[in-house]
């Protein structure tokens, strides 16, 4: 190896070296550039997608079991939010009822990656709800229906997207009163 | 010995670690955009500093003992540099306060602190602020009267205290049905970005959003296929009630409980609860910095400058 590539090739190789150990230590800051540039960013929004889903679809399934914390290992929130659901159902629980949802629908409306380890994922949610009682889930109020835009920011941990906030935004949609099972 | 003490300090080694380092930092924030400090918190980053510490470390011991001095200072002053960006980022501290009429500070929110920071408190009493001098507050800091003004820094014990915000806290008062008051409190309201501020109170699980009636406000509208993002502008004339009138939204769950424009002392009524806002008392937003000594980088720079010099020199010799 002639001298002048013998220059080269020592920061080259420490520069290879670095991304290989990157790619196993960070993987998340490696790839962020990839998302950020088209390239995964498809997955990437299928994966926080999904992930909204599963944590739609359990946070359904605490509210009708009125509690039962046995899907709390695989919910997809943070501490404080996983805390705030449960206040909910506490608070329902004191008052006798249960609450029942059903999500007719979730349209995306916008994805965004905003950083390695933060993303924002604003959706128009559409919601079939009833308060039952609590001891013979009898209904105590007519099936209702809703539908509100959630902005929602996650959070990754430990590789997996958390959702760690969420907010209501205005998504103009015509005001729908009633859904259907 | 001699000979792998002597490559692995050489100048390529040294170059070959920093390459990478000063790729990812540039590539981080420039390109990413993430703050230094984020960059500088990867596993390979720690990684390859320390490891470029050791490197020049070895190198310096070796050029001392060969007494080329110049060299050894040249080597210490990149050392300088570099353990002043690792005191920065372990001992970093940087957050928001509220601080309430007669009240101490709040907890921290965005916060960013670094590894190595100690928890601290902070004493701190906010014991006036005048609506004729809107700009202006008193407080007592660790039993010294001080009056500080919105925008300027006051120093104090390494940290670099600010006013951000003079604001008033409306009192929030929740009742049962019956009228029983179950909690009140001033809410310091602390609007983000899309203009809204939320808060809970402690016995019930119902979010509280209030805005500022008449703001301009991002909505998501559909246009053919896809979303796209309208500002609707700011009403002048709803602007002007600000204080007086307040946008409430409730929500519990996925529910909304209310959603509506409120007048001050007016009551409001969801799922068997009452609510209503009372005029407040004033509250200061407070950024709290810590102070970094830079006696490092001065240092580094120094003896990078004294030890180039000094190189020169001999080799002119």
């Amino acid at each position: 190896m002639s001298g002048k590539l013998r220059i080269i090739a020592f920061p080259f190789f420490s520069v290879l070296i670095f991304i290989c150990i990157g790619l196993i230590t960070d993987r998340d800051f490696f790839r962020y550039p990839l998302i950020k540039h088209g390239k995964g960013f498809e997955r990437e929004k299928t994966v926080l997608l999904l992930t909204l889903r599963l944590y739609n679809k359990i946070f359904n399934d605490f509210q009708s079991s009125g509690g039962v914390p046995s899907l709390l290992n695989r919910f997809p929130a943070v501490k404080s939010i996983r805390h705030d659901v449960f206040r909910d159902i506490g608070y329902i629980h004191d008052a006798g009822r249960v609450l029942v949802y059903d999500m007719a629908d979730m349209i995306p409306v916008d994805v965004s990656v905003t950083s390695p380890f933060t993303a924002e994922v604003v959706v128009l949610e559409q919601w079939n709800y009833q308060y039952q009682r609590r001891d013979n889930r009898q209904p105590v109020s007519p099936l209702k229906g809703l539908g509100r835009g959630i902005r929602y920011s996650f959070v990754r941990e430990k590789g997996q997207w958390m959702v760690g906030a969420w907010d209501p935004v205005p998504v103009d949609e015509p005001k729908i009163t009633d859904f259907r099972f | 010995m001699d000979r792998l003490v002597k490559y692995a300090s050489s100048y390529k080694v040294i170059a070959g670690l920093l390459l990478p380092l000063v790729l990812c930092f540039v590539a981080g924030h420039y390109i990413m955009g993430l703050s230094f400090y984020v960059v500088a918190g990867l596993t390979v980053v720690r990684f390859y500093c320390a490891a470029l510490l050791a490197v020049l470390a070895i190198r310096a011991a070796a050029l001392l003992s060969a007494r080329l001095f110049g060299e050894a200072l040249l080597t210490f002053g990149l050392i300088a540099l570099l353990l002043q960006g690792v005191y920065a980022y372990g001992f970093r501290f940087s957050a928001r306060t509220g601080i309430g009429l007669g009240e101490g500070p709040d907890k921290y929110y965005e916060s960013e602190q670094g590894p190595w920071t100690r928890p601290f408190s902070l004493p701190i009493v906010l014991t006036e602020s005048r609506p004729d001098r809107p700009d202006t507050c008193t407080v007592l800091l660790d039993e010294k009267t001080q009056t500080m003004s919105k925008g300027k820094t006051l120093p104090w014990q390494g940290l670099d205290l600010t006013v951000t915000s003079i604001e008033e806290a409306p009192l929030f008062v929740l009742s049962d049905s019956k009228g029983e008051e179950l909690e009140a409190g001033f809410i310091k309201l602390n609007f983000d970005e899309s203009g809204e501020a939320l808060f809970q109170f402690a016995g019930v699980p119902h979010r509280i959003y209030v805005s500022l009636p008449g703001n301009g406000k991002e909505v998501w509208k559909k246009e053919g296929k896809a979303w796209k993002k309208k500002t609707v502008p700011p009403d002048k004339e709803k602007q002007k009630t600000a204080g007086e009138i307040l946008h409430l939204l409730v929500m519990r769950g996925k529910v909304t409980a209310f959603d509506a424009d409120v007048k001050r002392g007016d009551t409001i009524s969801f799922e068997g609860l009452n609510l209503r806002f009372e005029k407040g008392a004033p509250w200061i937003e407070l950024k709290v910095e810590k102070a970094l000594n830079y006696y490092l980088l001065y240092a580094g720079v120094g003896l990078m400058i004294t030890g180039l010099a000094a190189a020169v020199l001999r080799r002119k010799k």
